[in-house]
């Protein structure tokens, strides 16, 4: 939760006057709300906010990259995955080195992704993932980038094979079984962010996802992503 | 409309994906199947392999608390008892690939013991009403199995204990004696002195009275030790070979919350024990027991025979196996299972 908080501090109170006043109020609900309700709260208000800035600059296309790509442990756990990325803010710094101007850009991009994935043999790991949040990317001079993500907002859903109910003396095949969990997650990455006249780059996250309330507890998944990412506008 | 495009694709492929799973053709010559128990907000997996062209089924429930069914599925598991019926593999709740949304307070021996039960329901729901079974416990599955019969053993043709812990409240007592007598052994046969003396050191250093931390030291040095008693030739090296004959290779899912709720928070090896209730126990038992058990040594095996309530009962002691029966002898495992099943099903 801090985290989400010193990111805002960052870049959102570099918006507008009107902007500060949210986010002002963002830090009196803090201490009045639950945690998720208020990381909702704080999405749906960059959101709007998002709405106003695009205005400001290219077509949203532009401002958007789409990801596609592998997720998993690598050894037992594997899925596809797809997404997309809104550069929602940036900022250009130039800096002089050894006569060279170099320019680092420091980004922040909103994100949303949908995956599936599956352990094959047993099929007791099959799932949809669904999140969306926050990504921090600084990209150098040589267009490569290093990403921060909070993703707030993430639901798992598991996907079982057949499935029976009993309740009491009753059982009852169960249609479309699986059961929903929050899974709110972080990632840490570096990737080759796309040049001007280039339509994609790479990307290489490790990610952290907790599931709750998963058998009375939290469950933790450490997965490694890896992809391509496009960029459909006309240059 | 590109990305509506995209994303439709994508649940549509989904959904085929989904459907194509669930439509399901049973060939009961040759199950292999994985289908899941959904009971008091538990979502816990069962694999079901073999023949079951005669309806019987063994239901085998692993050990931990927090190990997986398909710990089971090796050596002649696979290749000999699955040919003479069908095993069912089963996932307890909080264990391998379990999962699911519930309290704590949803995780106890009770809890299980009733998981247990809905599973029968829901073999017999899908396989028939004449479906047989019999029921397989081993370590912590041996406490669970007890617990499951006493409630309704009815549902069961026969029982089958692995080197069962009956009653984990008098393990911690049990291990300061096995133990020393065995590393005193060891030590007199000149095997791997300075790991007994080490078994010594700690024995001298628990405390007279139950503790959680020393009990979790003594049951590790106990697995530790049979380790040492493999590789001294006491004992048979354990097998854990796969199908195709290769090293056995299980994935799961899940936290160690149901462990600890069980053996700390709710006294598993503090308070425990069916041995007293084990009379009212009336079906068939084989018992299976390694001479070299330090897990749970085997004065419980003599224990469970001796406090049975069944007429019809069988203790065999595998001479050259630890802990695990299946893994260190497992063509004498299986002729055993296979005799008792074929004579009470």
């Amino acid at each position: 939760m801090n985290l989400i908080r010193s990111f805002f501090n960052d870049y959102y109170f570099t918006d507008t006057g009107q902007g500060i006043e949210r986010a002002q109020g963002k830090l009196n609900l803090y201490s009045a709300l639950p945690r998720t309700y208020l990381v909702i709260i704080l999405l749906l208000l960059t959101l709007k906010l998002t709405a106003q800035d695009v205005t400001e600059s290219s077509s949203g296309l532009g401002r958007t990259d789409f990801k596609a790509g592998y997720f998993g442990n690598i050894s037992s756990n594997h899925g596809l995955q797809l997404g997309a990325e809104y550069l929602w803010k940036e900022k250009v710094k130039n800096k002089e080195r050894r006569e060279q101007q170099k320019t680092i850009r420091r980004q922040l991009l909103l994100n949303g992704n949908l995956g599936y994935s599956t352990n094959f043999a047993t099929r007791t790991q099959n799932g949809i993932f669904a999140y969306s949040g926050l990504t921090l990317r600084w990209v150098n001079a040589k267009s490569r980038a290093l990403y921060v993500e909070l993703n707030p907002l993430g639901l798992y859903r598991s996907v079982l094979p057949t499935t029976y109910e009993v309740s009491a003396d009753k059982v009852r095949s169960v249609s479309f079984p699986g059961r929903n969990y929050h899974a709110p997650s972080v990632a840490i990455g570096i990737g080759q962010f796309r040049k001007e006249e280039r339509r994609s780059g790479y990307y290489l996250n490790l990610q952290y996802t907790l599931l709750t309330n998963y058998n009375a507890d939290i469950l933790p998944i450490v997965s490694l992503h890896f992809g391509r990412r496009f960029n459909f506008s006309n240059k | 409309m590109n990305i509506i495009n995209l994303k439709t694709a994508v649940i549509l492929v989904v959904l085929f994906h989904i459907l194509s799973c669930s439509k399901e053709e049973i060939n009961l010559n040759d199950l292999n199947e994985t289908i899941y128990v959904r009971h008091r907000q538990a979502d816990m997996p069962a694999y079901v392999h073999g023949d079951a062209s005669e309806k019987t089924f063994l239901i085998y429930l692993h050990g931990g608390p927090g190990g997986m069914g398909l710990e089971a599925r090796i050596n002649t598991m696979i290749t000999e008892v699955e040919k003479n019926n069908a095993v069912v593999y089963f996932d307890q709740r909080g264990s391998g690939n379990a999962q699911g949304n519930y309290s704590e307070e949803a995780v106890s021996i009770d809890a299980m013991e009733e998981d247990v039960l809905a599973l029968v329901k829901v073999l017999r729901a899908r396989y028939g009403d004449d479906a047989k079974f019999f029921l397989m416990g081993a370590s912590w599955g041996g406490t669970l199995g007890p617990a499951t019969l006493l409630k309704e053993q009815e549902a069961f043709l026969g029982w089958i204990d692995v080197a069962g812990a009956h009653s984990p409240k008098d393990l911690y007592e049990e291990y300061q004696i096995t133990l020393l007598k065995t590393a005193n052994m060891q030590i007199a046969l000149g095997n791997s002195v300075s790991h007994w003396e080490g078994v010594l050191e700690l024995i001298q250093n628990v405390g007279s009275g139950y503790s959680d931390e020393d009990l979790s030291k003594l049951n590790g040095k106990a697995h530790e030790s049979e380790i040492i008693l493999a590789q001294d030739m006491v004992i048979n090296e354990p097998q854990l070979l796969g199908k195709n004959g290769k090293e056995r290779s299980f994935t799961e899912r899940n936290n160690l919350r149901t462990l600890i709720i069980l053996t700390v928070e709710k006294g598993l090896y503090r308070d425990v024990s069916f041995t007293d209730r084990l009379s009212d126990i009336t079906i068939p038992s084989l018992i299976l027991w390694g001479k070299h058990d330090l897990v749970v040594p085997t004065k419980f095996a003599q224990e469970a025979f001796d406090q049975l309530g069944s007429t019809h009962k069988e203790l065999l002691i595998f001479e050259r196996t630890g802990h695990s029966p299946l893994e260190s002898e497992p063509d004498l495992f299986a002729k055993k299972v296979i005799e008792f099943i074929n004579e009470y099903r």
